[in-house]
């Protein structure tokens, strides 16, 4: 997949989020976001590219991407995807 | 012992003139009891007598009353004798009074009738037998109703017998030799349609029907909306296809498949024939109005290039084969089956249309994640109201409109955001033309100079023309000046929305980047204008915003529509009639097909993909496990076709090669398909990159349901027999089967059942229902038997009022040195969306071609001038089109439309999208404008491809030799 792409798609996502404000509120609004719309295809897609170099992320991206990359391998531990 | 066999049917209403009572209704509150020829009539102050005496069941001649227009009392046949009243006073312009008596009839009234009827007719052709209104005439009736015998003037005298007629419109002829200056043309114009292109020219015996300076109706402001020839009682508007064909002898009620408004109409047929259409008077959302397409342009139905059986192809360079369903269902199951086995269970998906019924949507939604087991469905949603369901949704709780259109004869300010309703939504604009006369103030937001700014007896108080692409600046501005000056609605906001989401909203939008002044030099609004506009709205006391794929079409269109519902909460304007918060849907059933739960996260009625309990529901109900996880949207899916992970594709009656953006994307994803399979009435643009096409049926040949943009589900109703055999819902349920998902729907309104059971919004609707009442607006269950005229009355959906906070991010599409002016596309009125439809209709008269807008100081620069060949070039790609040089758009704006393919409009675009929903940046993409002298080299390969795709179709059809 384009990951160039998706990683314009999470940082419009993260731009969207970002008012200056209470920073935690900002990240759990992007991973819910993020969680709620995208498939786990493009959130595999984006998990491999984030274990690159430069993965051209802004700060509020990153957090909340690899936050919910984290919460799914946790919960895929636990359950078995169908 | 033998029995005779019953004869059984279900009878279709025989044609019949629809009942007109010669007034409008009066509204009072107030009784009036009087009586007429002896009869006791109690009807609501301000009732005229011609009403009140109809609804008696007392018809009093008339010729140039209607209960569509205002009284007007011209043709002196409705007169009336009344006790203690003096003379014989016109029925149809006076009001009813406490004890009244009227006389509707005696000698004097008859001599006087008949003396009316005779001057009349001493200037009009004798020619009933031949004339096309024979049998449905009001003059004819009325000239029998009086008991004209003779005319004793004879008909030599000065008359109009030789006067000329019109036939520029493709529509309608206008014989003037048959008027008799009723005027009722000149007043459906103005009052009913509200475009007062039809004047009285001339006096007395000079007087005539004139269009615009007396030209032809086509060259004139007349925008063909046919509301002029169904008012008009004799045959002087009439009809071109009645004349053509004689009177209907049967009619059904169906829904319009053209706009987002869905107009019901009355088909009035001959056998499977449509001679004509007339929009419905008991039409909850029309009113018996129309416009241009939904009246007329109904042939493409019956086009030849209407593809009426099956066509597969292994690749599509190979001609179509003609073959069988059975074949052409086999070999797409067998197709989907091996790329499943092959690539994955998410190699393959389904898009759904809101050119189709609910039931059709609901049902290839259900094949996808029964069937296909994946969720990758997805609708033409995603590329115009998306935004619209994500923002509502997370401020108010709902994904739809909060109001029903009825509700805007109630609003004291309207504002327009983004939209172009005279032509994108006309008949749902005549109705807001209507307040607009009766005095509501008028706030337009667009770069464009729409029609409503200025036009008859309309003028905007203020139009904030601002720059494409700043929608969001703006909204915070308008919201700063609310809140700055301190013109929120405290208690409503308290009562009724969450405290600490305002609190935190109301410190955020009174940050300083936030306020008009910080703003202007983003948006190029003077800061003095915001203000004066949010004094405007927050004044109300009735506010109504109304708001198109101008919000929507947007980097930050969510951002705009949660910006939207802010400043109405903020306002105290949402939760009754007059106010509220409406998106203008582009398609006939988009609400609809989002309402099935035609997106990847969601199912019927709004409800996430990773809800267990929900799931569980349709999973009991369907006999399959559902994926908890959202599938491809339409972009997604291109992306991931082009990455070689994505190989088959159903695609019902959309046409993504055409309208979605990025075209060289698009044609390069649908390319990379090992299966694509179409449903559709023509080869459309995708269709030419199609494996198996499966010939889908017209709004004419199917049963179903439409939800307009008020959330009013209506129905469709069959006239005629499917072109090829079966209605689109048929044909989902055989590929659903063939791929070893059992479907055995008897009838759509089995489906509609199956949607009420699963889906809490839906309970109580159904077929029988419908029938019953005509329309249903969505809620309806227990708490609404009858549904939801008004949303959000005493609480919202979701509870409290959400405000969320709203950022305005620049979008990444501006104008350069390389690229220095702005793109924004829209639409015209003849044409609808692809104009697959309306091309194959004479609205191609209007609207032949595809026209770049640019305003006179940009031309000049460029050296262009008006029709010059110009290219139009962005960082996507570039076509070529003609020039309209006009004022109409600002300086560094230029605009165009995508109704033609070889226009390609959306090789410009770019795959820039909302940040919410990927609902793409129509609106705004920066472009280099320079004069050409011939086409783009994307327009000759396109020319080329269609040449080869359609000789492809040819060879299907061509006789196979021996």
């Amino acid at each position: 997949m384009n990951t160039a792409k998706l990683v314009r798609m999470a940082n419009d996502i993260a731009a969207n989020f970002d008012c200056g404000r209470d920073r935690a509120s900002e990240v759990a609004g992007v991973v819910d976001h993020i969680g709620r719309f995208w498939s786990p295809y493009m959130l595999d897609a984006m998990a491999r590219h984030m274990q690159s170099g430069d993965i051209g992320l802004s700060g509020l991206a990153e957090q909340a991407l690899r936050e919910l990359i984290e919460e799914r391998s946790q919960s895929a531990e636990t359950t078995h995807d169908p | 012992m033998s029995q005779a066999p019953s004869e059984t049917a279900l009878a279709y209403e025989a044609y019949r003139r629809p009942e007109d009572l010669g007034a409008p209704p009066s509204e009072s509150a107030t009784m009036v009891r009087l009586t007429i020829d002896g009869k006791t009539v109690t009807v609501p102050e301000g009732t005229t007598v011609i009403r009140a005496a109809a609804l008696a069941g007392i018809n009093i001649p008339k010729l140039c009353a209607s209960d569509m227009l205002e009284p007007f009392g011209s043709c002196r046949l409705c007169l009336v004798e009344i006790e203690g009243a003096k003379g014989f006073p016109a029925s149809c312009t006076t009001e009813v009074a406490d004890g009244m008596e009227v006389t509707t009839q005696n000698p004097r009234l008859a001599d006087l009738r008949r003396n009316v009827m005779e001057l009349y007719i001493s200037d009009h052709p004798l020619d009933c037998l031949t004339c096309p209104t024979n049998g449905d005439c009001e003059l004819q009736d009325m000239a029998g109703a009086v008991g004209l015998r003779d005319v004793r003037y004879g008909y030599a005298g000065e008359n109009h017998l030789d006067a000329e007629k019109d036939e520029s419109n493709p529509y309608f002829t206008f014989d003037p030799s048959k008027c008799i200056v009723c005027s009722r043309c000149v007043r459906a114009c103005e009052e009913v349609q509200g475009t007062y292109a039809l004047t009285i020219d001339g006096r007395g015996f000079e007087s005539k029907v004139a269009a615009s300076q007396d030209q032809p109706f086509l060259d004139s402001e007349c925008v063909s909306c046919g509301a002029c020839v169904q008012a008009c009682p004799t045959a002087t508007l009439t009809e071109t296809s009645l004349i053509e064909m004689g009177q209907p002898e049967h009619s059904v009620i169906t829904t319009c498949a053209y706009c987002g408004v869905g107009c019901s109409f009355r088909a009035e047929m001959k056998g499977e024939e449509v001679v004509k259409m007339i929009p419905n008077k008991d039409g909850h959302a029309n009113h018996g109005h129309s416009c241009v397409k939904g009246r007329f342009a109904f042939g493409y139905a019956t086009h030849k290039d209407r593809i009426t059986a099956p066509l597969i192809r292994e690749s599509i360079d190979d001609p179509w084969r003609e073959v069988s369903w059975e074949e052409a269902i086999g070999f797409a199951a067998d197709k989907l089956s091996k790329i499943r086995e092959k690539y994955g269970p998410n190699s393959i998906g389904g898009i759904t249309s809101s050119r189709c019924t609910n039931e059709e949507t609901y049902l290839v939604q259900k094949m996808v994640r029964s069937a296909f087991g994946n969720n990758n469905v997805d609708t033409c949603a995603r590329v115009c109201h998306s935004p619209t369901g994500y923002g509502l949704k997370s401020t108010l709780g709902e994904s739809a409109g909060t109001q029903a259109f009825d509700s805007v004869l109630k609003a004291n300010v309207i504002m327009i955001i983004g939209a172009n309703p005279t032509v994108a939504h006309p008949v749902f604009a005549s109705q807001m033309k209507r307040r607009l006369r009766e005095g509501a103030r008028l706030i337009v937001i667009d770069p464009l100079q729409i029609d409503l700014v200025r036009s008859a007896h309309v003028q905007a108080d203020c139009h904030l023309q601002l720059r494409p692409g700043t929608n969001v600046a703006i909204i915070n501005a308008l919201a700063h000046a609310v809140l700055s000056e301190g013109l929120e609605d405290r208690p409503y906001i308290e009562d009724r929305c969450e405290p600490d989401a305002f609190e935190d909203w109301r410190r955020f939008i009174l940050e300083e980047r936030n306020s008009p002044e910080a703003l202007a030099e983003v948006t190029g609004v003077p800061a003095e204008d915001v203000r004066a506009a949010a004094r405007l709205y927050a004044a109300g006391p009735n506010s109504a915003i109304y708001y198109g794929l101008g919000v929507s079409e947007h980097a930050q269109g969510s951002t705009m529509v949660m910006g939207i519902a802010n400043l109405a909460m903020a306002t105290g304007n949402l939760g009754r009639e007059g106010v509220g918060v409406s998106p203008l849907r582009g398609q006939n059933n988009v609400q609809g097909a989002c309402d099935m739960g035609s997106f990847p996260h969601e199912l019927p009625g709004y409800r996430h993909i990773s809800d267990a309990e929900t799931r569980a529901l349709f999973e009991r109900e369907w006999g399959v496990e559902l994926l908890p996880t959202p599938g491809f949207r339409i972009p997604n899916m291109f992306d991931a076709a082009i990455a070689g992970h994505f190989k088959g594709l159903y695609v019902q009656g959309e046409d993504m090669a055409q309208s979605d953006p990025d075209i060289t994307h698009v044609s390069d994803a649908l390319s990379s398909l090992e299966c694509l399979i179409v449903q559709d009435l023509f080869l459309n643009e995708t269709a030419k990159f199609a494996h198996v096409f499966l010939p889908g049926s017209s709004f004419l040949e199917k049963n179903g349901t439409f939800t307009n943009a008020e959330r009013r589900i209506s129905p469709v109703r069959k006239v005629m027999k499917p072109l090829a055999g079966y209605e689109d819902w048929e044909v989902t349920q055989l590929l659903a089967n063939a791929m070893g998902y059992p479907m055995s729907y008897g009838h759509p309104s089995e489906i509609m059942d199956e949607v009420a059971r699963l889906t809490p919004t839906f309970r109580g609707v159904s077929y029988e229902k419908l029938d019953r009442l005509g329309s249903i607006q969505w809620p309806c269950n227990e708490k609404a038997e009858r549904g939801t005229p008004t949303m959000h009355v005493d609480t919202f959906t979701r509870g409290r009022g959400l405000f969320r906070l709203t950022p305005y991010v620049a979008t990444q599409e501006r104008s350069t040195a390389r690229y220095p002016l702005l793109l924004t596309t829209g639409r015209v009125l003849s044409q609808y969306n692809v104009g697959a439809q309306t091309r194959r209709t004479k609205n191609d008269q209007w609207h032949g071609e595809d026209i770049l807008e640019i305003h006179p100081h940009d031309a000049e620069q460029r050296g262009i001038e008006q029709d010059d060949w110009v290219g139009l070039k962005s960082r996507a790609g570039d076509t070529v089109l003609r020039a309209d040089v006009t004022e109409r758009v600002q300086p560094g704006v230029v605009y165009t439309t995508f109704h033609h393919p070889e226009s390609g409009a959306n090789v410009v675009t770019t795959d820039n999208s909302d940040w919410a929903t990927n609902c793409p940046e129509y609106k705004v993409t920066a472009v280099q404008a320079y004069k050409v002298t011939r086409l783009s080299d994307w327009q000759l390969e396109f020319g080329d491809f269609t040449e080869t795709q359609l000789e492809l179709l040819r060879k299907a059809r061509a006789p196979v030799s021996a």
